[in-house]
C-alpha cells in the first residue's frame, strides 16, 4: 500500500475509530481501527517500521 | 479421463472428505467476477488485488500487468492474463506472482498442521508464449512453511490442463479462522533468494525453482490462467457454479457499489453540516470493512427535499462491523438537522475486507 497521507478520524465519535489514508494513486481510504482488517495491519506495519506516521486527528 | 475414471475418482475424494459440490477452495477459479475491472498495471504497493480474490504480487512494480480476456479452453470462457513489461533480470529476493488467499475457515477439512492433513489437486488450465517448467508454491500465513511445486508447459500459445497433487503438511502452524489459510502462488519470477527444490514441506518462503522459466525475463511474454481448482484427492472436472454464487462467495471479501447516480444510502441529516447514512451489506463480510472512495469529495452528494448538496470532506465512519457500516457525509452548511436525507455516490465506494 502507497500511503502519501494518513491521519486519525473521529467520524462523529468521542474517540478516534478509524484511519483515514491518502493513497499515492489519489484513492482515499477509511480504515477501520480493527485487527482483521488487513489494511490497518499493514498501516500498522509501516508504523512499527518507521516508514509511515498517522497524524492525530482535529 | 474416461467417464468411469471420474467417477471413481469422484468417489475416492468423497470417501477421503471431499464433496460432490463446493468442492473447490479456490474461489473464482474460472475469472468470471471481476468488480474492479479487467485491466491492472502492478503499478503501486507490492500485492494489487485485480480479478476477485486474484492477487498480483511484485517487489518491483510494473513488471507485469494483468487482464481479464475472453481466452480460454472449451468449456470455460474467460482467462486472467500476465503480460511482461520488459527483459526484466530479476534479484536476490524478487518476486513477481499471481496467487489467492484461501481464509482460514475454510481450510478446517484440509486438516493442515496435523497427522490427519488431507492429500490435495491443484489442477488448472495454462498456456504461455513461454514454454519450459514453471512454478508455485503452497504457503501457511507466517510463511515459515513452503511447498513449492512445478508443471510443465511444453507447447507455447496452447492451453494445457496441469494437475499437482501435494500431500498437505503435518506440522506448522496453520490459521483456521477467518484469517489467511494457505496461499496458493503462481510465479512468473523469483530470484535465487526465493528458490527451493520442489516436492516437500519445508521451513521458509520460497516460491520457484532455480531451473523455473521467470516469465517478467521476456519483454511482452504472455501467461494465462484459468479454471483453477483446488480439491481434496484427485482432480476431477472443474466444479462450474452458477455466477451469482461465485458472485456471493466474493463479496464477503469485497464490494464495489458503482455509482449509478441514484439515492442508496437511507440517512438523515445530523446538523446543517453532517448527514448519517446506513449501509447494510447483502453479504455479510470477513471483517470490518475498510471504505474506497474516490479522492474527489464532490462525487458524493446528500440528497434532501426537493434539493442537494455536494460533499466537501471524505467519508467517515461512524459505526462499522461486518454486517454493515454507518457513516457521516459533510458538506459546508444547508442542512436542516432531522430532515430525512440520502447520500448519491456518482463514482464508487469499496468495502474491503480482504485477506
Amino acid at each position: 500500500m502507497d500511503i502519501k497521507d494518513a491521519k486519525y478520524e473521529k467520524g462523529g465519535n468521542p474517540e478516534v475509530n478509524s484511519i483515514v489514508v491518502t493513497l499515492s494513486s489519489g484513492g482515499v481510504l477509511v480504515v477501520p481501527l480493527a485487527d482483521d482488517n488487513s489494511d490497518y495491519v499493514e498501516i500498522m506495519k509501516q508504523v512499527k517500521a518507521g516508514t509511515l506516521t498517522i497524524k492525530d486527528a482535529d | 479421463m474416461s467417464k468411469a475414471a471420474e467417477l471413481a475418482a469422484l468417489i475416492a475424494n468423497v470417501n477421503h472428505g471431499s464433496s460432490l459440490a463446493n468442492k473447490n477452495f479456490i474461489i473464482n477459479g474460472a475469472m468470471e467476477i471481476y468488480q474492479r475491472g479487467t485491466s491492472f498495471d502492478t503499478s503501486s504497493g507490492y500485492g494489487d488485488y485485480t480479478l476477485d480474490r486474484w492477487m498480483s504480487g511484485h517487489t518491483v512494480t510494473g513488471k507485469f500487468s494483468i487482464d481479464r480476456v475472453a481466452d480460454a479452453p472449451a468449456g470455460l470462457k474467460h482467462s486472467l492474463k500476465a503480460t511482461s513489461a520488459s527483459a526484466y533480470s530479476v534479484g536476490t529476493n524478487e518476486e513477481f506472482v499471481i496467487r489467492q488467499k484461501i481464509e482460514g475457515e475454510n481450510c478446517i477439512p484440509l486438516a493442515l498442521g496435523t497427522a490427519s492433513a488431507k492429500t490435495v489437486t491443484l489442477s488448472f488450465w495454462v498456456k504461455s508464449s513461454l514454454t519450459g517448467t514453471f512454478s508455485g508454491a503452497f504457503l501457511n500465513s507466517a510463511e515459515d512453511r513452503c511447498y513449492v511445486f512445478t508443471y510443465a508447459i511444453s507447447s507455447a500459445s496452447t492451453w494445457e490442463k496441469k494437475e499437482v497433487t501435494v500431500a498437505l503438511d503435518t506440522s506448522g502452524t496453520w490459521v483456521t479462522s477467518s484469517g489467511i489459510g494457505l496461499t496458493i502462488y503462481f510465479s512468473l519470477g523469483a530470484g535465487s533468494g526465493l528458490q527451493a527444490t520442489a516436492g516437500s514441506w519445508i521451513s521458509t518462503k520460497d516460491l520457484t525453482t532455480s531451473s523455473s522459466v521467470n516469465l517478467v525475463g521476456t519483454n511482452a511474454a504472455t501467461w494465462f490462467i484459468t479454471g483453477v481448482q483446488l480439491e481434496i484427492g484427485k482432480a476431477t472436472a472443474f466444479e462450474h457454479e452458477p455466477n451469482q454464487l461465485t458472485l456471493n462467495r466474493c463479496l464477503r471479501y469485497f464490494n464495489r457499489i458503482t455509482g449509478y447516480n441514484t439515492r442508496e444510502f437511507a440517512g438523515y441529516n445530523e446538523s446543517t453540516t453532517k448527514g448519517l447514512h446506513v449501509f447494510r451489506f447483502a453479504i455479510k463480510m470477513r471483517g470490518n470493512p475498510t471504505i474506497g472512495v474516490s479522492g474527489t469529495v464532490s462525487n458524493y452528494i446528500i440528497a434532501y427535499s426537493n434539493t442537494q448538496t455536494a460533499c466537501n470532506a471524505t467519508l467517515a465512519f461512524n459505526t462499522t462491523n461486518p454486517e454493515g457500516v454507518t457513516f457521516y457525509s459533510s458538506v459546508a452548511s444547508g442542512l436542516t438537522a432531522g430532515q430525512a436525507s440520502c447520500l448519491r455516490n456518482i463514482d464508487y465506494i469499496d468495502l474491503k475486507a480482504e485477506l
